[in-house]
């Protein structure tokens, strides 16, 4: 049993509502039908550490959503397990079948609002100081999620810690894609420091594509006017 | 679960408020919609492209909506009665309510979207192309994306996570929830909320071209006074404040491109 159903189960043993149990058994049901390639070990045993830590969240102070987000983090960290922190988004099996799995578990969880998932995704920050599964989780959210708050939390997050020049070129080859201007514009601050190519590239993209959000255009220009070297390519 | 569609079942009571003819705005009433379990807190969700969004807490079980059709002045009559091409539809299950509006009207038109609703709804709505979003004395939690237009929440009592886009927020709290984080976001616009003066919470502001404005006296963690005033000598440059009030909470997050961010002491009022 992986341990997205696990946690499941233990939602199920949780909730009062039969109405509830009734919806997360259907999901329950779904993830059986899902098939999921098993991660490699050293992302397992990755992901199990991270779980441990997140386990002893509920003593932390202020932290009352800790059991939705604890659950909500798991989904995440699923999903960002398949992400390749390496330099591109998720390319093989195992890779695919982890974002709908980790949809999937955020869908059954009692997390029914923004401003919840919000909380989780600020848990998930201050877990990604130690863990680096939490930092992947954070990019996860920022490429994938649908809200901007959550996209902007996880942001923000990510600009507390010391990214590496693999992270921040992921994280910059996804700003076309972006839909929110001002995520594109919270991000680009991130990767304004970075001078590998990949990044200018973007950055110059951004600049010239007439579709972009002029602030956003500006916010590229401004990246690109403070690393003259990328302009020589 | 019910299910309304209004045309095919007749299930609604249909007024037609004004004229069909081209041009002419129609208004639709429904009868009133209740959620399944009135005792608690119900979710009210809905998405329109153009026009307004209006919502208003009462003390009242059920949830009253009326919506009006505002057709593009040169549309013409031959196109046919807007009622026949508009598809108002309101599908209620587990306690959340979707008000969808399936349109195959051509060109502009704006739906004008007026609804009252128990004062603890939590509600979560959309506009994807441009108008006006207002929300008044509701007790749940707030979401909304506006992507062309202004967000006007006022009396809320819990938390608001707001993405205005290309619009100002101005949001006050009656009372919050004081475990709940919030997030107001706007590109080109600014951000006014106004908080009880007693509310505890961890603040993180994050504008590029503006300032920021507070009632509230802003200290870092090791209790030193942060200067809200931060007059960017980099235009451009994105600042960031983090700041506690009243000894710090949860996160209210502030994001603005182009604005100023104010933060204002209001009064706790009971609910």
């Amino acid at each position: 049993m992986n341990h997205g159903r696990r946690n499941l189960d233990q939602v199920l043993d949780l909730t009062n509502s039969d109405e509830e149990k009734a919806r997360l058994a259907r999901v329950w049901r779904d993830l059986e039908s899902i098939s999921i390639e098993e991660p490699p070990r050293a992302m397992k045993g990755e992901f199990q550490k991270v779980l441990r830590t997140i386990e002893v969240l509920p003593q932390r102070r202020g932290i009352s959503w800790a059991r939705a987000a604890t659950i909500f983090g798991i989904g995440l960290l699923t999903g960002a397990l398949g992400l390749s922190v390496a330099g591109r988004l998720a390319t093989t099996a195992s890779q695919k079948t982890a974002a709908p799995h980790a949809t999937a578990i955020a869908a059954a969880l009692p997390l029914r609002t923004t401003a919840q998932r919000l909380a989780a995704m600020h848990v998930v920050g201050d877990l990604a100081h130690t863990e680096p599964a939490a930092r992947a989780a954070l990019i996860h959210g920022v490429l994938r999620d649908p809200i901007p708050a959550v996209q902007l939390a996880a942001v923000d997050h990510l600009a507390d810690l010391n990214l590496s020049n693999a992270e921040i070129e992921v994280l910059a080859l996804a700003l076309p894609e972006l839909g929110a201007p001002i995520v594109q514009v919270m991000l680009l601050d991130l990767v304004t420091p970075t001078t590998g190519a990949p990044v200018a590239e973007v950055l110059r993209r951004l600049s010239r594509d007439p579709s972009t959000d002029t602030t956003v255009r500006r916010h590229a220009d401004r990246a690109l006017a403070l690393n003259p070297e990328r302009n020589d390519t | 679960m019910k299910f309304l569609r209004i045309f095919a079942t007749g299930l609604a009571t249909l007024t037609l408020a004004a004229a069909v003819q081209a041009a002419q705005p129609v208004e639709f009433e429904f009868s009133p919609q209740a959620f399944s379990y009135p005792g608690e807190p119900g979710t009210f969700r809905s998405s329109i492209r153009w026009g307004e969004i209006a919502i208003e807490g009462h003390d009242s079980d059920e949830v009253l909506i009326t919506v009006r059709v505002v057709p593009e002045h040169s549309r013409p009559a031959s196109a046919g009665p807007i009622e026949d091409l508009i598809d108002l539809r309101i599908d209620e299950s587990g306690n959340v309510m979707d008000l969808l509006v399936d349109s195959q009207i051509e060109g502009f038109y704006g739906i004008e979207l007026t609804v009252a609703v128990p004062r603890t709804t939590r509600l979560q709505l959309e506009m994807t192309d441009g108008g006006e979003i207002s929300v008044r004395g509701v007790a749940g939690e707030v979401d909304v994306v506006n992507r062309n237009g202004s967000v006007e929440l006022e009396g809320l009592g819990a938390s608001a996570v707001v993405d205005a886009r290309n619009g100002s927020i101005v949001a006050s709290f009656d009372t919050v929830d004081p475990e709940l984080p919030m997030s107001f976001s706007t590109l080109n616009g600014s951000i006014d909320v106004t908080v009880p003066d007693d509310v505890a919470a961890d603040l993180r502001i994050r504008h590029t071209y503006g300032g920021v404005e507070s009632d509230f006296l802003l200290l870092d963690r090791a209790g030193k006074s942060v200067a809200a005033d931060l007059d960017t000598l980099d235009p451009g440059a994105t600042r960031v404040l983090q700041a506690e009030i009243n000894g710090g909470g949860p996160r209210y997050d502030f994001f603005t491109a182009n604005g100023t961010v104010y933060l204002r002491k209001g009064r706790r009022v009971a609910n």
